[in-house]
C-alpha cells in the first residue's frame, strides 16, 4: 500500500534488486569501486552526478528493511552506478528511468512526510503516492492552478471511496489503483500504452482471468471472480451512448502472448477486431521492430475529463504500485510520450489490416 | 541541476520525442491551446501567453475563426449541395470540425484532412472518426507541394464532382506573397467547375496584432505573414464570391443574434465558386 512510506521503499528496494541483477549481479565492492570511478570522473552519469558508495551504504540501500526514505542523492547514485554496469552487459537504462525514479522519490517523500505519527493506520484513505497538497482543503481549490487542481482532483478521488462504483470490491483493490478506477470513470478520453497486457477496457472476460492470474498468483479464486467481475464492470461506460472513449496503443507482442491460452487468446483478438472499428475506440499497434518501447517505462494512461477546466490526468503503472505525476510538466511529458508512441504506431487502419491477420 | 545533466535530459527529451518537438512553439499547439484544448506543452503555452500579453483578441479571433469554419461548412453543406472537402492544415481536433459540420447535414459527406505535422496527423486519425456513412481520411502533405496534395486527395475524392477547398488561417505559412497566390492558384486549378474555394486569415490592420505576430515569429517558430484584406482578396480573383463576398469573418453571414450586427475583426475571408 503506498500509502505506508515503508512498503514504497521495500518497493524501490526491489527496483534496484531487479536493475542489479540485470547488471549481472555486481558485488557491493564491484558497486563501490564504480561509483568511485565516476565521482572522480566528475561527469553526470545517465543525468546523475554519482557520489561514492561505500560498501555499507550500498549494503543499506538494497537490503536493509527500511524504515526512513532513502537519501535522494544516494538513491539516484546507485541507479546510476547499477545502469552503468548494466549498460556494459548491454542492457543501457530506458530514458525515462531517472525521471521515473525521481518520481518515485518525491513519492516516497511525500508519504514520509504526511505518515501519520503515531498510528501505522493510513489518515482517511489519501493516496499519498501523488503526494500532500498542502493548503488543499476543498472543492474551491478547483480555481486555482493547474498543479493545484490536479491535486485536488487526485485527492478527492482518493477520499471519497465509499461512492466509488468499485466499492463493492474495495478489498480487491490496491490503494493506489483505487483514484484512477474513479477518474476514469468521469474521464470522456483515455489514452492508454499497453506494453504488458492488452488494456483492461477491452479484456475478454478469460483473457482479464489469467492476466489476473499472472499478476497476483496468490489470488483464490473468489477473488479472481471479483477481479474479472470489476473489470467487466470497469468497461461500461465505454459502451454508454456519449460515454468513454479510449485510443489505446498496443505492444503488437501483447497480442501474440496467449496469455490465456490459444482459443481464448482468439476470441481476445477477434473482440479487438470488431471494437476497434467502433466510434469510442481506437487501436494502434506498436510493431515489434519499432524503437517506441524503449521510450516508455510500463503501462501509461492519459484522462481528459468532460469538464474543460479540469487538468489531464497522468498514471504510471509499475508492477506494484501507480504514480500519478502532478506537476504539469511531468503530465505533459508523458502527453508527449503518448504522441510520439502514436506517431511511431502503426496507423489505426493498418492495425486493423495486422489485428485481423493475426484473427486469421 | 549541472550542465551535464541538463545536456542529458536535453539530448534524452529530444531523441525520446522525435517526431514531437517540444522545445519550440508549434502553430498548431498554440492554436489547441487558445481555443482551450490541452494537447500542448508549456513552450506553447508560454508562447501563446507572451502573444495574448500583446494582443489579448487572438484568443476571441482563434473562436471567431472557428466559428467562421462551422458557417461555412453548413451553407456548403445546406445551400450549395457540396459533399466533398479537402481541408488543408487541419490542426489539432477541437469540438466542431470540418467532418462534424458536414455529416450532421449530410452524413454521406467526404472529407480529406491534409497537415504535415505528425502529431496533428496522429490525433486527427484517432479521435475524427466520421460517420460510417460518409468518409473521413487524413493525409500527410506539405502546403509548399500543391502538387502532391492534389495527388493524395484523387485517392479519396471524386474530382468529377464539386469540393470545397478550405484553406482556413494557414495561408500565412507561405511567406512570399507571390509563392501563396500560386499555391492557392495551382490548387482550384485541379478542382472541377462548381467547387469552391473558402479561404480566412489573420489581417495586418492591427499594430499589437502584428507585434504579437513578430515576437512569435523571434521564438523560432515557422514565421507567420498576416496580409491586408485586399492581399487576401486576391486569393479568390478568378472565381466568384458568394455573397457578402471577402469580408471581415464575423459579417459572413453572422447568425441571427439578438445583440444586432457582430463587431468586425483582424480576419478576413469567404467563400468563392469557381465557374
Amino acid at each position: 500500500m503506498p500509502d505506508d512510506p515503508a512498503a514504497m521503499i521495500h518497493s524501490l528496494v526491489g527496483e534496484f534488486a531487479r536493475l542489479r541483477a540485470s547488471a549481472g549481479q555486481p558485488s557491493l565492492a564491484v558497486i563501490e569501486r564504480r561509483s568511485e570511478r565516476l565521482e572522480a570522473a566528475g561527469t553526470a552519469t545517465y543525468g546523475v552526478r554519482v557520489t561514492r558508495l561505500p560498501r555499507s551504504t550500498v549494503h543499506d540501500l538494497l537490503h536493509r528493511d527500511h524504515t526512513r526514505p532513502p537519501r535522494t542523492e544516494l538513491a539516484e547514485s546507485l541507479w546510476a552506478v547499477l545502469c552503468d554496469l548494466a549498460a556494459e552487459k548491454g542492457r543501457p537504462p530506458r530514458p525515462d528511468g531517472l525521471n521515473l525514479l525521481r518520481l518515485r522519490l518525491d513519492a516516497i517523500n511525500a508519504a514520509w512526510q504526511s505518515r501519520p505519527l503515531a498510528t501505522k493506520s493510513a489518515p482517511d484513505g489519501v493516496g499519498t503516492a501523488f503526494g500532500k497538497a498542502p493548503g488543499i482543503a476543498d472543492g474551491a481549490a478547483c480555481d486555482g492552478d493547474e498543479d493545484a487542481q490536479r491535486r485536488w482532483l487526485l485527492e478527492s478521488a482518493s477520499r471519497n471511496t465509499e461512492n466509488a462504483w468499485w466499492h463493492v470490491g474495495r478489498h480487491l483493490v490496491p490503494e493506489w489503483l483505487g483514484p484512477y478506477l474513479t477518474l476514469e470513470r468521469q474521464a470522456r478520453l483515455v489514452r492508454s500504452y499497453a506494453p504488458r497486457f492488452i488494456p483492461g477496457l477491452l479484456q475478454t472476460e478469460a483473457y482479464a482471468r489469467a492476466a489476473f492470474r499472472r499478476d497476483r498468483p496468490a489470488a483464490s479464486t473468489p477473488e479472481l471472480d471479483g477481479l474479472v467481475h470489476l473489470r467487466m464492470r470497469r468497461q461500461e461506460p465505454l459502451w454508454q451512448p456519449n460515454g468513454l472513449r479510449l485510443w489505446a496503443i498496443i505492444d503488437e507482442g501483447v497480442l501474440r502472448d496467449p496469455i490465456c491460452g490459444d482459443e481464448a487468446m482468439h476470441r481476445q483478438i477477434d473482440h479487438l477486431c470488431r471494437v476497434t472499428v467502433l466510434p469510442p475506440v481506437t487501436i494502434q499497434v506498436m510493431p515489434k521492430d519499432a524503437h517506441g518501447h524503449d521510450s516508455a517505462d510500463g503501462p501509461l494512461s492519459l484522462l481528459r475529463f468532460r469538464e474543460p477546466r479540469l487538468p489531464d490526468v497522468a498514471f504510471v503503472e509499475q508492477r506494484d504500485y501507480g504514480l500519478y505525476p502532478t506537476r504539469s510538466n511531468d503530465v505533459g511529458h508523458y502527453r508527449a510520450l503518448l504522441g510520439r508512441l502514436a506517431i511511431e504506431a502503426l496507423s489505426p487502419e493498418d492495425s486493423e489490416r495486422l489485428l485481423r491477420g493475426l484473427r486469421g | 541541476m549541472g550542465t551535464d545533466e541538463r545536456d542529458f535530459f536535453a539530448s534524452a527529451e529530444k531523441d525520446l520525442m522525435a517526431g514531437i518537438d517540444t522545445s519550440v512553439p508549434h502553430s498548431a499547439r498554440i492554436w489547441n491551446y487558445w481555443l482551450g484544448g490541452k494537447d500542448n506543452f508549456q513552450v506553447d503555452q508560454e508562447a501563446g501567453d507572451a502573444y495574448t500579453a500583446v494582443f489579448p483578441g487572438i484568443v476571441e479571433l482563434a473562436r471567431i475563426s472557428r466559428e467562421f469554419l462551422g458557417r461555412a461548412v453548413r451553407h456548403l453543406t445546406a445551400e450549395e449541395g457540396v459533399r466533398q472537402f479537402l481541408d488543408v492544415g487541419t490542426g489539432l481536433p477541437t469540438e466542431e470540425n470540418t467532418h462534424q459540420v458536414a455529416q450532421r447535414i449530410a452524413p454521406d459527406s467526404r472529407i480529406v484532412y491534409v497537415d504535415n505535422d505528425p502529431l496533428v496527423l496522429v490525433h486527427a486519425r484517432a479521435l475524427l472518426s466520421g460517420h460510417p456513412e460518409g468518409a473521413t481520411h487524413y493525409v500527410e502533405a506539405d502546403l509548399h507541394e500543391p502538387e502532391n496534395i492534389i495527388h493524395l486527395a484523387r485517392r479519396h475524392l471524386d474530382f468529377e464532382r464539386p469540393i470545397a477547398l478550405m484553406l482556413m488561417g494557414i495561408m500565412g505559412h507561405v511567406t512570399d506573397d507571390d509563392e501563396a497566390i500560386s499555391i492557392v492558384r495551382r490548387l482550384v486549378a485541379e478542382l472541377p467547375s462548381g467547387s469552391y474555394l473558402v479561404l480566412e486569415d489573420g489581417t495586418d490592420t492591427d499594430a499589437a496584432f502584428l507585434e504579437a505576430q513578430k515576437g512569435y515569429d523571434d521564438t523560432g517558430a515557422v514565421p507567420y505573414r498576416l496580409r491586408s484584406p485586399a492581399q487576401i482578396a486576391r486569393f479568390f480573383e478568378g472565381l466568384e464570391p458568394l455573397e457578402p463576398g471577402v469580408v471581415s469573418l464575423p459579417l459572413w453571414r453572422p447568425d441571427p443574434s439578438p445583440q444586432g450586427p457582430p463587431a468586425e475583426a483582424h480576419a478576413y475571408g469567404g467563400i468563392a465558386r469557381k465557374p
